[in-house]
């Protein structure tokens, strides 16, 4: 494969206009401002909360108890008195409506570790913590994987996703993507259908079975061409491992649905052509073709 | 028959993508492994399944379902539901057991192919 192309990421600067929503953790206990210190305290332990917002009893954002509120209660001793008395007030909060980006910047503004988000009433429906900003950035960065898209010829387009061993929580995600490229091109569903399947079967091989590789779909007028490399153990027997129900994959792997051996035989039944070459210690490549219904323009 | 019907059949509720409860269904398809997601014979078909991953939502955009009923009363986490609220795949959850929805299901109609 040559890397002579240029490579996009593919966190864009779309993410950040998501609304606060998408990272906001829901589910925050309703803290009201008679509530004891003391339950503030165990709050905060047990959920490791390092802020919970303070409401009235129909949930109108009344103020926000902190960590730094709690210390200074706990040196006054004064685990018996109400969330009111050690509360902060105002407080700044986002609507609903703010998007990712102005939550990030409200939060380094202030350098608030917590924002709670209300919605036209102002009641609380969530709260944005740093830790869950972070999370959020970071699995984005994470499902970027990189794609290069690439014209190697004249009438070709060419794409390519990385993939990595055991990465369970985006298993599927190289394939999604490709699926979405060529949805833009007028590709009979029906061929759709079948490269969707042999590049989702050659992704989570890679996945279960291998360190790392990639994914690469060439498309020209006539064919589409999926290619999955990579680098791990290769199959020692690969007339064994194309039987239907051949599989060496661990339980944990069909826990999750994974395993019945069905991979390569469906890759298979659902090329035009088909070549598998794999060497023990160095890894396995998957070659299929679909021969498009219709010729693309 | 519209999606919130067969909420209603299966006594279920839609988690996510409750814009989408009137779509028309009269295909599904009944898998708890990829590999027979993926061998599922049609498109446009509602996936029942007792599996609740992420990959499964993945897999069944692949080969286009429209919508997934997860059986059993299994917990759908987070990941879960924005996974689908991304894709515009609306996930029901109910607490029948696969046979009892599937048999709900084609006794009121839904067919596979
Ligand atoms: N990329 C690979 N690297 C190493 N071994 C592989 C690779 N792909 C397949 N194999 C071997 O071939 C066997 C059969 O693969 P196949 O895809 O048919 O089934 P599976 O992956 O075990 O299960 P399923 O695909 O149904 O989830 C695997 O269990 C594994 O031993
Ligand atoms: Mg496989």
């Amino acid at each position: 494969m040559t890397m002579d192309s240029e490579v996009t990421n593919k966190l864009g600067p779309d993410i950040l206009s998501y609304s606060v929503e998408k990272v906001m953790v829901r589910n925050i206990p309703q803290v009201t401002p008679y509530w004891q210190m003391r339950h503030i305290k165990e709050l905060m332990r047990i959920r490791r909360l390092d802020g919970v917002p303070v409401t009235d009893d129909e949930g109108h954002l009344l103020g926000i108890i902190s960590i730094s509120d709690l210390i200074i209660c706990i040196e006054n001793k004064d685990l018996e008195a109400p969330v009111s008395k050690y509360m902060t007030t105002p407080v700044k909060c986002l609507i609903l409506s703010k998007t990712l980006i102005e939550a990030l910047r409200e939060m380094n503004r202030f350098k608030y570790g917590r924002l709670p988000v209300v919605d036209e009433e102002f009641k609380v429906i969530g709260v944005v913590y740093w830790w869950s900003l972070f999370a959020f950035l970071q699995e984005a960065l994470d499902t970027s994987m990189v794609v290069k898209k690439t014209i190697p010829s004249e009438g070709v387009i060419s794409y390519t996703y990385q993939v990595l061993g055991r990465d369970f929580v985006h298993a599927g995600n190289a394939s999604l993507q490709m699926r979405k490229s060529l949805q833009q091109l007028s590709i009979d569903p029906k061929d759709l259908r079948r490269t969707g399947i042999i590049a989702y079967e050659a992704e989570m091989n890679i996945i279960i079975h291998a360190d790392k590789g990639f994914l690469q779909v060439k498309i020209n007028s006539e064919k589409i061409e999926v290619t999955a490399e990579d680098k791990g153990p290769g199959i020692s027997d690969v007339s064994l491992a194309m039987q239907e129900g051949f599989t060496t994959a661990p339980d944990y792997i069909r826990e999750m649905g994974f395993g019945a051996g069905m991979g390569l035989p469906n890759i298979k039944r659902n090329s035009d052509i088909f070549q598998i070459d794999s060497r023990v210690g160095v890894g396995t490549k998957v070659y299929s073709v679909v021969n498009l219904i219709r010729r693309l323009k | 028959m519209k999606l919130n019907y067969i909420v209603n059949l299966i006594k279920g509720r839609i988690c996510v993508c409750q814009h989408l409860e009137s779509i028309e269904i009269d295909k599904a398809w009944a898998a708890d492994l990829m590999s027979d997601v993926l061998a599922s014979p049609t498109e446009e078909a509602l996936l029942i399944t007792s599996l609740a991953t992420p990959q499964i939502v993945r897999t069944a955009e692949m080969v286009g379902m429209v919508g997934i009923i997860i059986v059993s009363g299994k917990k759908t986490d987070d990941t879960i539901l924005n996974l689908a609220e991304e894709l515009d795949i609306p996930i029901v959850s109910t607490d029948l057991s696969l046979f009892e929805t599937c048999g709900i299901l084609y006794d009121h109609g839904l067919r596979s192919n």
